[in-house]
C-alpha cells in the first residue's frame, strides 16, 4: 500500500523523482522552504486525490461487504437500497439548477441517504420487515430514481448540463480538493469505525433474521444501525467521487477469498484492499491518456473480468 | 457479566459428555403437571443432581422454566393456526411437539421465543411474562437449534458456535478466550472437537446438526428447542442426535422437540403436545396420547402401533402402502 502511494504521488503529467516527494512532503511538515511548482502539484492536486481514491474506494468496497453480510447474498452492491440512484438525482438536480459544486455534493449525499430512507420506509408501511422486502423496496426506490434521472437528463441541456450530468455518473476524482476530503472525512471515521465495531454482530446477522433473533439480537435495530451506517459511507464517497461501480461487489469478494467471511478479519482487508485498488485505478486514469478517464469505464473492464476470474477460483476451490 | 465469568469454568466439571445410549439417562420423574390449570410447582426436586447448587444456570431449578397459558395465534382473522394452548415443563422435561404438515408446530415455537407475537395468551420463562422481556434476555432462557440450513457466508465451525456467546455479551463486546474456551468445551462435550477449523458449509449434514447444538450449550440457556432436528438425516444420525437430544435433558435443560415422527416421541418418552388439523391442542404422558386411533386421526392414513419386545417400546409402523 505505501508503495503504491509513492508511486501514486510520483507518476503523472509532472512525473517527479521520489526523493523530490519526500522532500516536499518533509518541508511542508517541517514549515520549511518548499518548491514552489513541484509543492503545487504535489500537495494540492495529487495528494488530496491520493487521499480521496483511498478513502473512497475503501468506504465503497466496505458498505459492500457489509450489505453482502447483511442481506447474505454476496451478489449485493451498495447500490442495492438506492444510495448511488439518489446521489446522481441529487447531483443532477444541483447541475440543472446551475449550482456549484459545493451544493452539488451536499444534495448527492442528502439524496442519496433520502433513497435509503425510503428504502427501509417501504417495509414499515406494509408492515412487512423481512429482507426480501427490504430487496424488493431497493428496486422500488433505484427504479423510481432511475426514472426521475431520466426525465432530468430529459430536460438537460444537452451540451452542458447532459455532459456533466453523464461525467458525474461515470464517476472521477479529477477535480478533488483538500477541504472536500477533509469534510467527508468525519463521516468516514465514524461510519468505518462502527462497522468495524460490529463486525461480529454483521456475523450473526449473515446467518439469517431468525437465527439472529434467538442469539438475542434486536435485529430491526442493529441492521438499521448498519444499514445506515453503511449508506452514509457510500453517499459521503460518491458525493466526491460520483458513482464508480464494480469495487463494492469484487472488493469484498476478494477478501473472502484472502482471508475468509468472518466480518472481524475481513472488513479490515476489505478496508484496505479497497483503497489500494481505487488508488491504482485512479493512477491509471490519470496516467494512461492525456485526459483523465472516468473511473466507471476502468473499474467496470477490470473488475468485470477479475470478477469472473474470482467466481472460476471460488469454484475450483469448492470442488476441491 | 460478571457472573458469566464465574460460571463459565464451571463448565470443565460438568458431565457434559452425552450418555452414549438411552438406558444409561436417569428416568426422571416430571415435575410438571399434565394440567396446565394448576398452580406452578414450587416444592424442590430430589431427583435434583447435586451439582446444580454450584452452577444455577446449566442446571436449573426444579420450578416452572417455561408455561404456555392459553396461546392462541393467526396471521388473519379468517384463520386460527393456534388456539387455546396452554402446558407447562420443567429442567429436565422432554416435550414432542406433534402435527401434520401445516399445522403451526414452527407458530408454536416461534411463540414460545417470541419471535411472533402471540394474538392470545401469554408465555412465561421462569415465571416471568415474555412479552415484557427483550431479546437478549429471552435468548439467554431460550436457545434454538434451526432446522439444517447451510448459511449463505462460509464459517470456521468454532467461529460459529462461539455465536451461541452472543446473549452473554454487551452490544459492541467481542468473543474473547473465554468464550471460545466455552466454545471448544461444547464441541468436546459433542465428540466433535476433530471439526474446530473445519468450514461449516463443508462438513456433512448430521454433523452440522452436532455443531448446532453445540452452539446452543455455549449459549447456556435453560430451554432447548429444536426444530425438527433430524430432518434431512440419515438412519445413524437420527439416533445419534436424538440420544444427544435425551443426554440434554439428563442434565436439566428443558427439551422442546417438533417431529413428524410419531416413533422419535416414544422413542423420547416425557410429554407429547398435538397440534391438530383443525387447531386443536392436546398434551400429556406420550405413551397415553400415542394410541392407534389417535395417530389414524391425526395422520389421515392407516397405522399400527406394534409392541416391539427387543426395543421395550410400541413402534408405529405404516402397515402397507396403497
Amino acid at each position: 500500500m505505501l508503495v503504491m502511494v509513492l508511486v501514486a504521488l510520483c507518476v503523472g503529467h509532472y512525473s517527479m523523482d521520489p526523493r523530490d516527494v519526500f522532500g516536499v512532503i518533509s518541508a511542508a511538515l517541517s514549515g520549511g522552504e518548499i518548491p514552489a511548482g513541484m509543492s503545487n502539484v504535489l500537495l494540492n492536486v495529487r495528494l488530496p486525490r491520493m487521499l480521496a481514491a483511498l478513502i473512497v474506494g475503501s468506504a465503497l468496497s466496505m458498505s459492500g461487504a457489509v450489505y453482502q453480510g447483511v442481506f447474505r447474498n454476496p451478489l449485493v452492491s451498495p447500490d442495492l437500497l438506492g444510495v448511488s440512484s439518489g446521489a446522481c438525482v441529487g447531483a443532477a438536480g444541483a447541475i440543472l439548477l446551475g449550482l456549484g459544486m459545493v451544493a452539488q455534493q451536499i444534495m448527492a449525499f442528502c439524496f442519496g441517504l433520502l433513497a435509503v430512507l425510503i428504502a427501509l420506509a417501504i417495509p414499515r408501511l406494509v408492515r412487512n420487515s423481512s429482507n426480501l422486502m427490504l430487496v424488493l423496496a431497493g428496486i422500488i426506490t433505484s427504479g423510481f430514481m432511475s426514472s426521475v434521472l431520466g426525465v432530468m437528463k430529459f430536460v438537460a441541456d444537452p451540451d452542458s448540463q447532459l455532459a456533466a450530468i453523464v461525467f458525474w455518473q461515470m464517476g472521477s476524482l479529477s477535480v478533488v480538493n483538500m477541504g472536500e476530503v477533509v469534510s467527508i472525512l468525519p463521516v468516514y471515521i465514524v461510519c468505518a469505525a462502527v462497522m468495524l465495531a460490529l463486525s461480529w454482530r454483521i456475523n450473526i446477522l449473515s446467518f439469517g433474521e431468525v437465527e439472529a433473533r434467538t442469539l438475542g439480537m434486536n435485529i430491526k435495530r442493529m441492521r438499521g444501525i448498519i444499514i445506515i451506517c453503511a449508506s452514509c459511507l457510500t453517499a459521503s464517497s460518491v458525493c466526491i467521487s460520483g458513482t464508480i461501480g464494480w469495487i463494492g461487489l469484487v472488493i469484498p469478494h476478494l477478501s473472502r477469498l484472502l482471508v475468509g467471511s468472518d466480518h472481524r478479519k475481513m472488513l479490515p482487508v476489505t478496508l484496505l484492499l479497497g483503497g489500494v485498488f481505487l488508488l491504482i485505478v485512479d493512477t491509471i486514469a490519470r496516467t494512461f491518456t492525456t485526459m483523465d478517464i472516468p473511473l466507471s469505464i476502468i473499474t467496470g473492464l477490470v473488475g468485470a473480468p477479475f470478477y469472473a476470474w474470482l467466481l472460476y477460483k471460488q469454484r475450483a476451490r469448492s470442488l476441491s | 457479566m460478571s457472573d458469566d465469568s464465574k460460571r463459565a469454568p464451571n463448565m470443565s466439571d460438568d458431565p457434559t459428555q452425552p450418555p452414549p445410549t438411552a438406558s444409561e439417562c436417569p428416568a426422571r420423574p416430571s415435575v410438571a403437571s399434565d394440567d396446565p390449570t394448576q398452580p406452578s410447582v414450587a416444592s424442590s426436586d430430589p431427583t435434583q443432581p447435586s451439582a446444580a447448587s454450584n452452577d444455577p444456570t446449566r442446571m436449573p431449578g426444579p420450578d416452572e422454566t417455561l408455561r404456555v397459558e392459553q396461546l392462541s395465534f393467526s396471521y388473519s382473522e379468517s384463520r386460527e393456526i393456534l388456539r387455546d394452548v396452554s402446558f407447562s415443563m420443567s429442567s429436565g422435561d422432554i416435550v414432542s411437539i406433534l402435527g401434520p404438515n401445516g399445522s403451526g408446530k414452527t407458530t408454536l415455537l416461534d411463540c414460545i421465543m417470541s419471535l411472533l407475537k402471540p394474538t392470545g395468551g401469554r408465555v412465561l420463562l421462569e415465571g416471568e411474562t415474555t412479552d415484557r422481556m427483550g431479546p437478549r434476555d429471552v435468548a439467554q432462557l431460550i436457545g434454538y437449534v434451526p432446522q439444517n440450513i447451510i448459511p449463505s457466508f462460509d464459517y470456521a465451525v468454532i467461529d460459529y458456535v462461539v455465536t451461541g456467546c452472543a446473549p452473554h455479551l454487551k452490544l459492541l463486546e467481542r468473543p474473547g478466550p473465554e468464550e471460545y474456551a466455552i466454545a471448544d468445551r461444547a464441541l468436546e462435550s459433542m465428540g466433535i472437537a476433530h471439526l474446530r477449523n473445519d468450514s461449516y458449509a463443508r462438513i456433512s449434514g448430521g454433523e452440522r446438526q452436532q455443531v448446532s447444538i453445540a452452539r446452543v450449550l455455549a449459549q447456556r440457556p435453560r430451554i432447548i428447542l429444536l426444530d425438527e432436528p433430524t430432518s434431512h438425516l440419515d438412519f445413524g444420525n437420527q439416533a445419534r442426535v436424538l440420544s444427544l437430544v435425551k443426554g440434554m435433558a439428563a442434565e436439566g435443560f428443558g427439551i422442546v422437540m417438533t417431529t413428524h415422527n410419531p416413533d422419535q416421541a416414544l422413542m423420547l418418552g416425557g410429554k407429547l403436545a398435538v397440534i391438530g388439523r383443525d387447531g386443536s391442542f392436546r398434551f400429556g404422558r406420550t405413551e397415553e396420547v400415542i394410541t392407534e386411533p389417535f395417530l389414524r386421526d391425526l395422520y389421515q392414513t392407516d397405522l399400527l402401533l406394534v409392541d416391539v419386545p427387543a426395543a421395550q417400546r410400541s413402534v408405529c409402523v405404516i402397515p402397507k402402502l396403497g
